[in-house]
């Protein structure tokens, strides 16, 4: 399959020239695209980074709103002027807020702070038949209404497109420490996992990656690394220190810290990997550490080689397949994870939307009356195949 | 009769009520209701306080509390699967001895269900720092009014496709009935300390409540009593409140020892700093569990000083505690209604208390007029008109105070997909705008000339 770089057919600046698009896009029957390569290069494409108004900010309440051109950077660093941040902590530093609202992207601090959905208070869309709607508020706590943070967030544009958000904003974390873990196989992965777990140690990340990170790449004869990081002063540190070590030694390995200066670094290289992830699968923590190798031999099985990385804690993980496999491996693959359990693999770069998502946690059909009802004139992005011809 | 109230002001009578044991008695009742047109209003226990467990328009009252079994409780991944009618503090009383239990623990958790918390997307005193219910649950199976059942998530964090988990949890019964929630369940902390701050004023209670925040402090719980009502619990449960104080905060830190102490000690500089006479801390479980039992058994002893309570909801932005309460004297005063304060501090989730005698003319009037007045305050301070309660058939009328009329629209359209004839749950969350006098709410009945202006607040702009 082959993505082409849509040109942009517009860039508003304001959510009102989102509608006054989204209206003409009605008009002449003319769908829309946001993402930058469109597997739908006939779609026109609406740029929306020059949404770039912050909205309002209450440090004292910690909450904020933005629109949804900025970058998570920006809208950082004005945060950090009052020692506040969002744990936002994207594999796409470059992407756009309102790119990462509708992909639900997070990093390896989902860990310890959840995701947008956990800290969007507010959200402004504009809808499938050019009205803008408002859901939330700037309050931290809130339920007068659906919850359309919820319905928007991680639903690609399928029911509006988002103009602007409000959070709730989390004080920076205390001093941050990290330890790298080589491990010998799933099965010491699991009991580490299952050790961590079992204690009152809370890490802000735990992660499982299938390579080492360059740093270590010389030394690396071990099939498996997990990373860990706290955030506290010195005593916190040092009881993560001295718990897992012995539950590194539980599993024959051994803790090796991550120099202070080198912390933050450190972090940004282990979620800049790999430069684009082909895969993402989520499962309860514990099937996925079984789901997991068996993708793994799957995949050498057909000639494909796979690396990964992600959230040990919480099952979610991305995948890197090289060369990409075919729709039917994928189904294939899917057919012998089912046996598992509840798991998915999705393949957002796969041929057709059917392929890429395989079957929705919903059933299709109720979506599409969803969809059918939010967008019927059939304008906005169709991600997961919900229109008639892909039923 | 019973199932004409829930915890709140209003009443309705339903024209029957029934009690599936199954999954399969449910979708009986469902596919019933649905041949012969009638309205279905799911119920839990009958907690709320928004009136959204009331046969506003009468039918079937469909009372979930027999589907109550836990159906799993899977340490390793952190999850239990559970009916709806599985009573809140069940849940945690189960999973207690391998250390776990389920966060959200509204005030009312030895009696209201999870499908009711799922339904209202309940808060609790320790939600503030891990989240209400929609932050605790992940997947849900629910029958529509059609007779048809959907999925929505599952045990994983992440499934394929849009978060209709998310969307259903606070959608009030208004979407579909849900029979069965998979949760998070959540490691016990290591340590817990719990703080009694004591004010002469409370203006100083509002600002500790404040400069906590402002300091970047997210203590477990944050709670405020006023004077007035703390005196109440102090007749009723004796918690160890001091009864000659104007305003106590209750604020407990949880985490690992290494993470408590100092944060005790910042917490309990900053309420010294903000004026605070003295700030005690519980000595042992004991001392701790009344000080927690007088929070939680708050409206109970409220409800012992006047014949008649009504249990407010609004939030406002933690910057404004003070002003707010102010304000809300201000007005108390004016109607000349008796008003008393306990409330989700850390969240800014007011709950003004409203004391009156229904029984003598023109009262219930004056608390119904008071208490728009106060949420209408809500509003103009940046807040909103339902923390954790609702809006069931209470405040319907009031969500153009804060909703458009694109916006409202906006959610009736999603209504229509899962509830097409509307005769799921009727008259509960979006404004219907044609009651006629039979299914008025006591707003409506009371203070018709009080009824909301259009938007005049747009929180999110
Ligand atoms: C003393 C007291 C203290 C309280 N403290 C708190 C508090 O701290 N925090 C808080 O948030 N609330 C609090 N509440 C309010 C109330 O307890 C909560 O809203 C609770 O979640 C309601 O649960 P329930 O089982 O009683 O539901 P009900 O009152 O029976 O129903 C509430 C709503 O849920 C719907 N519903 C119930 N079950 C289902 C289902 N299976 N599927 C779909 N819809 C369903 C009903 O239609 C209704 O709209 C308190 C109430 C009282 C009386």
């Amino acid at each position: 399959m082959t993505t082409i770089a849509a040109i942009p057919s517009a860039s508003p600046a304001t959510p009102a020239e989102v509608q006054a698009w989204v209206r003409e896009a009605i008009a002449s029957r003319s769908p829309i695209a946001l993402d930058a390569a469109s597997q739908f290069p006939d779609r026109k494409r609406m740029d929306l980074s020059r949404l770039g108004v912050w909205r309002f900010w209450e440090p004292d309440d910690l909450t904020c709103g933005a629109e949804a051109g900025l970058t998570p950077q920006a809208v950082q660093l004005r945060l950090s002027e009052r020692h506040l941040f969002l744990p936002f902590d994207l594999p796409n530093p470059g992407i756009r807020l309102g790119a990462a609202l509708a992909g639900h992207h997070s990093g390896p601090l989902r860990q310890g702070y959840g995701t947008l959905r956990d800290f969007v208070i507010g959200i402004e869309f504009i809808t499938g038949t050019g009205e803008l709607v408002k859901a939330g508020g700037r309050v931290v706590k809130n339920v007068a209404g659906y919850d359309l943070m919820k319905l928007m967030i991680g639903s690609r544009g399928s029911f509006g497109i988002i103009t602007a958000a409000n959070f709730r904003l989390f004080p920076a974390p205390a001093p941050a420490a990290t330890w790298l873990i080589p491990c010998s196989g799933w099965e010491a992965a699991a009991r580490f996992r299952a050790a961590l777990m079992a204690s009152f140690l809370k890490p802000i990340a735990l992660e499982l990656a299938s390579f080492a990170p360059p740093q270590f790449a010389a030394a690396a004869d071990e099939s498996l690394w997990l990373a860990v990081r706290c955030a506290g002063d010195e005593p916190v540190h040092q009881r993560y220190e001295r718990e897992l070590s012995a539950m590194a030694r539980e599993i024959h390995s051994e803790l090796l810290a991550i120099p202070a200066e080198g912390e933050s670094g450190f972090w940004e290289e282990w979620n800049a990997w790999p430069a684009s992830a082909q895969a993402r699968f989520s499962a309860p923590p514990e099937p996925a550490l079984r789901a997991l190798p068996r993708i793994a031999d799957h995949a050498r099985k057909a000639g494909l080689a796979v690396d990964f990385q992600g959230r040990l804690g919480l099952g979610a993980y991305r995948l890197r397949f090289r060369p990409l496999p075919s729709p039917e491996w994928l189904a294939s693959m899917r057919g012998q994870l089912a046996t598992l359990g509840e798991n998915w693999l999705t393949l957002p770069s796969a041929a057709s939307p059917l392929a890429a998502w395989g079957q929705l946690a919903t059933s299709r059909e109720f979506l599409r009356e969803l969809k059918q009802q939010l967008d019927p004139h059939g304008i906005l992005p169709d991600p997961f195949g919900l229109t008639a011809g892909n039923m | 009769m019973l199932y004409e109230y829930d915890g709140g002001v209003d009443a309705a009578l339903p024209d029957l009520v029934v009690f599936p044991n199954s999954r399969a008695e449910l979708q009986f009742v469902v596919e019933t209701a649905f041949r012969h047109g009638l309205p279905l209003v799911p119920r839990g226990a009958g907690t709320g306080l928004s009136g959204g467990a009331i046969a506003r328009h009468g039918g079937i009252l469909v009372t979930l509390n027999r589907m109550r079994s836990i159906l799993e409780l899977d340490y390793a991944n952190q999850r239990a699967r559970i009916e709806p009618g599985v009573v809140n503090l069940e849940l945690s009383n189960a999973a207690a001895p391998a250390g776990y239990y389920f966060v959200p623990d509204p005030s009312s958790q030895q009696a209201c269900t999870i499908g009711g918390n799922v339904a209202e997307n309940s808060g609790g005193p320790h939600t503030l720092a891990y989240g209400v219910t929609v932050n605790h649950v992940t997947g849900l199976e629910a029958i529509l009014p059609d007779g048809r059942w959907i999925t929505a998530g599952g045990a994983a964090l992440d499934t394929a496709g849009p978060d209709i988990t998310g969307l259903l949890t606070g959608s009030e019964g208004t979407l579909a009935i849900v029979a069965s929630i998979t949760v998070k369940l959540t490691r016990r902390p290591e340590a817990a300390r719990t703080l009694l701050a004591i004010y002469d004023s409370i203006e100083a209670a509002a600002v500790s409540v404040s400069a906590v925040t402002a300091a970047g402090m997210v203590p477990a719980a944050l709670e405020m009593l006023d004077g007035f009502t703390l005196r109440a619990v102090e007749d009723y449960i004796h918690a160890g409140y001091p009864r000659d104080s104007a305003a106590v905060l209750l604020i407990e830190l949880e985490g690992m020892e290494e993470e408590v102490e100092p944060g005790m000690h910042a917490v309990r500089r900053l309420c010294l700093g903000a004026g605070a006479r003295e700030v005690q801390l519980a000595r042992d479980a004991e001392q701790r569990q009344r000080l927690w039992k007088g929070r939680k058994h708050a409206f109970g002893a409220a409800g012992r000083i006047a014949p008649s309570l009504y249990v407010m909801d609004g939030v406002i932005p933690r910057t404004r505690i003070a002003e707010l309460l102010r304000a809300a004297d201000e007005i108390a005063r004016r109607y000349e209604i008796k008003l008393g304060n306990i409330f989700h501090a850390g969240d800014g989730n007011l709950h003004p208390l409203v004391f009156f005698d229904q029984r003598q003319p023109g009262e219930l009037e004056r608390a119904v007029a008071a208490s728009r007045e106060i949420i209408a305050a809500c509003v103009a301070a940046g807040g909103s008109i339902s923390g954790e309660h609702g809006i069931g058939m209470e405040k319907d009328l009031l969500m153009p105070l804060i909703f458009s009329e694109d916006d409202l629209d906006f959610m009736r359209r999603i209504r229509t997909v899962f509830n097409p004839q509307g005769r799921l749950n009727p008259g509960k969350l979006l404004p219907e705008f044609r009651a006629c006098r039979e299914t008025m709410n006591s707003w409506q009945r009371s203070a018709p000339a009080a009824m909301p202006e259009p938007l005049s607040v747009a929180p999110i702009a």
